[in-house]
């Protein structure tokens, strides 16, 4: 991060794919090499990204950080500075200030667990970050399962890498859709209806979890009336945000920053703030 | 820091030193008087402009150290591609008669925007970061600080430990006696200031520091606004005891005007945008915001956890007021300056939400 916390790296974006109408996944490079070296993100961390003239916005990193300086987030166009991101092109010029917040690893340890990940939608990117990270050291996790539930089939983030999940046998991958197509061979409901197919070893879990505050709202319900303790239901949380750096006062929620003391939390630090978080 | 010096100040020695410090290329803010006869702090272009007579003007220090709009950096497009650069250091500046409320506001901004705060590889998260903008003001400036003898109709800083006098932080404490200033000096920033600029001041003398003494019980008997017990309004928002009913009622006071925020020495929140200067430069700026407008949470969405004013005026007082925050920060987000209780419309200002806060059962 740099020391002057308002001033971006300069970076280049490398790569741009599409993952639906209205959404992309960009890779970017950092581009002074001094500069990337101190880019080494963990997973649940964020970036401000800037397109200068547009303005700032935060992304979760959605990829287990392999090289320092190398970036992949996904963006929704649905505001000035999204919209910008989208009529990018390869080799453009941005902004990325970061990595910010905290991580995935910073709660709960949950190594020698079951570790159960439920993302909803355009929540799945930042969760992308710490099922990377346990697929890369998967011998040190026990059961890993994924639910993740959209809209419609079409609005699937990363549809080339479900489809190499859903094949892998070291890890059972559940998806669900509110709307089915003809084509869709998953389930259809919301992704609490997909509890019951679980066998949950409740002391041995570790539940992560990221989508629209709704759905968290009602997954935590759930999972405390099954048992899961607080410690173990660990989510990210989401506040609008303008500096990304704990100055602008935009992202409390109570007396937390979520900037820079999360997005990551337990269910523990979630109860005890002093508004809603959902 | 040195032991405290005692010195003191002709005032008719005053405007000769603010010309001097002009002319040596300070930049100087001090409190001016408006057309309208209202005053507030703001950059001298002579030694005429200083007005002496007022006790607290309208819009405090915070428009120095935290200026209402500010470019964070510029960017511009070269044949080479994007080149990115922060704003010059400031000048050399001295920030000259703001009252002990206001020193005790820039104090409290030092924790927030302050050294305090680290940053690097060693930052873990939820370290506070320091503001470099801030940073190279505050360290920029001598903040030559006067303690109040007569306490303004709506001010309360007793109730907050920030005034009428204070015993540290200021790098340099005026105390007005009459036909001359005691100056004391509070940091080694301080006693340099005084040491540069030798020729305007005198020898310290016990026998002023006696009178300053008993000029500072006599201030605190000159309090108007009937404010104290912070400590059980506090203990009441802690406990729960304050209900949603509470808020409705203050929101239906309070237009959101945000003049409460803006007039606040201590509300520190602030918008990030981008302007053009020309056709290949612009600016990243701040400007300040507040937590009073709704537009402050409302995310794209259209969802807004602070959907209703109740809610926004419940998050004010809770920021300024609650132990979660006190436990954060050196102190509670408020120096009694009254600044809220001129401004509000509604009057629903710090003062009388506390008075209210203060008799929930
Ligand atoms: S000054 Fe009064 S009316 Fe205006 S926002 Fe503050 S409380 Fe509301
Ligand atoms: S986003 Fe500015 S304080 Fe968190």
């Amino acid at each position: 991060m740099n020391p002057n916390i308002h001033l971006p790296y300069l970076a280049t974006v490398t790569g741009i794919r599409s993952e639906c109408s209205d959404t992309k996944t960009f890779d970017v490079r950092i581009k002074d090499p001094k500069e990337a070296k101190l880019f080494v993100s963990r997973p649940g961390q964020f970036v401000e990204a800037s397109v200068f003239g547009a303005g700032e916005a935060p992304f979760g990193l959605t990829t287990s950080p392999r090289e320092p300086g190398v970036m992949t987030f996904t963006i929704r166009a649905c505001g000035r500075v999204t919209d910008a991101f989208h009529k990018l092109a390869v080799g453009d010029e941005v902004g990325i200030k970061g990595p910010l917040g905290n991580s995935f690893l910073d709660k709960i340890d949950s190594r020698g667990k079951d570790v159960l990940v439920i993302g909803g939608g355009i929540g799945l990117p930042p969760l992308r970050s710490m099922i990377h990270y346990i697929l890369d050291r998967r011998a040190d996790y026990r059961d890993f399962t994924i639910i993740y539930g959209a809209r419609t089939p079409e609005l699937q983030m990363y549809k080339g890498e479900l489809a190499q999940w859903a094949k892998r046998p070291d890890l059972t991958l559940l998806q669900t859709v509110d709307v089915a197509d003809p084509g869709w061979k998953g389930y259809v409901g919301v992704v609490t209806t997909l509890f019951n197919k679980l066998k949950l070893d409740i002391p041995n879990t570790v539940v992560y979890t990221c989508g629209p505050p709704i759905m968290i709202k009602f997954a935590i319900v759930e999972l405390v009336k099954l048992g899961l303790p607080d410690k173990q239901i660990v989510s990210t949380l989401e506040r609008y945000m303008k500096c990304g750096v704990g100055k602008c006062g935009h992202c409390c929620i109570g007396h937390k920053y979520v900037c820079t003391e999360g997005p990551v939390f337990d269910y523990g630090e979630i109860k005890g703030l002093a508004e809603e978080a959902f | 820091m040195p032991e405290k010096k005692l010195y003191s100040l002709p005032k008719a020695k005053v405007p000769g030193l603010i010309a001097a410090l002009l002319k040596s290329k300070h930049r100087v803010w001090g409190p001016v008087q408006g057309e309208h006869g209202d005053t507030f702090l703001n950059e001298l272009s002579s030694a005429k402009d200083l007005c002496r007579d007022y006790v607290n003007g309208f819009l405090g220090a915070k428009r120095y150290v935290f200026p209402q709009l500010e470019e964070m950096f510029r960017f511009r497009k070269t044949g080479a591609g994007l080149t990115l650069s922060p704003p010059p250091p400031p000048q050399p500046t001295v920030v000259w008669g703001l009252r002990s409320c206001d020193m005790s506001a820039v104090l409290y901004f030092d924790s927030f925007f302050g050294r305090g705060a680290k940053s690097g590889p060693n930052w873990k998260a939820g370290d506070p970061l320091p503001d470099p903008l801030y940073v190279a003001r505050r360290e920029a400036a001598v903040f030559v600080s006067i303690a109040c003898n007569t306490a303004g109709p709506k001010c309360f800083c007793v109730c907050t430990d920030s005034g009428p006098f204070l015993s540290k932080g200021y790098d340099v404490q005026l105390t007005d006696l009459g036909s001359h200033y005691l100056a004391e000096t509070g940091t080694a920033k301080g006693e340099q200031f005084v040491a540069g600029h030798r020729q305007f001041f005198g020898a310290g003398r016990e026998d002023d520091m006696k009178k300053r003494r008993a000029l500072e019980v006599q201030a605190e008997k000159t309090f108007q606004e009937p404010v104290s017990f912070f400590a059980k309004a506090m203990r009441k928002l802690d406990r729960g005891a304050v209900k949603p009913a509470f808020w409705q009622k203050v929101a239906s006071y309070c237009i959101g005007c945000g003049g409460c925020i803006y007039a606040c020495p201590m509300c520190s929140c602030f918008d990030v945008d981008d302007v053009k200067i020309s056709g290949t430069e612009g600016a990243r700026v701040r400007s300040w915001d507040t937590c009073d407008f709704a537009g402050f949470t409302r995310e794209v969405s259209g969802h807004n956890p602070r959907a209703t004013r109740a809610d926004r005026r419940q998050r004010w007082f809770y920021h300024k007021l609650s132990m979660d925050y006190l436990e954060k920060n050196p102190v509670i987000g408020c120096v009694g300056c009254g600044r809220c209780v001129i401004t509000c419309p509604g009057g629903v200002d710090m003062a009388t939400v506390v008075r209210w806060m203060r008799k929930v059962e």
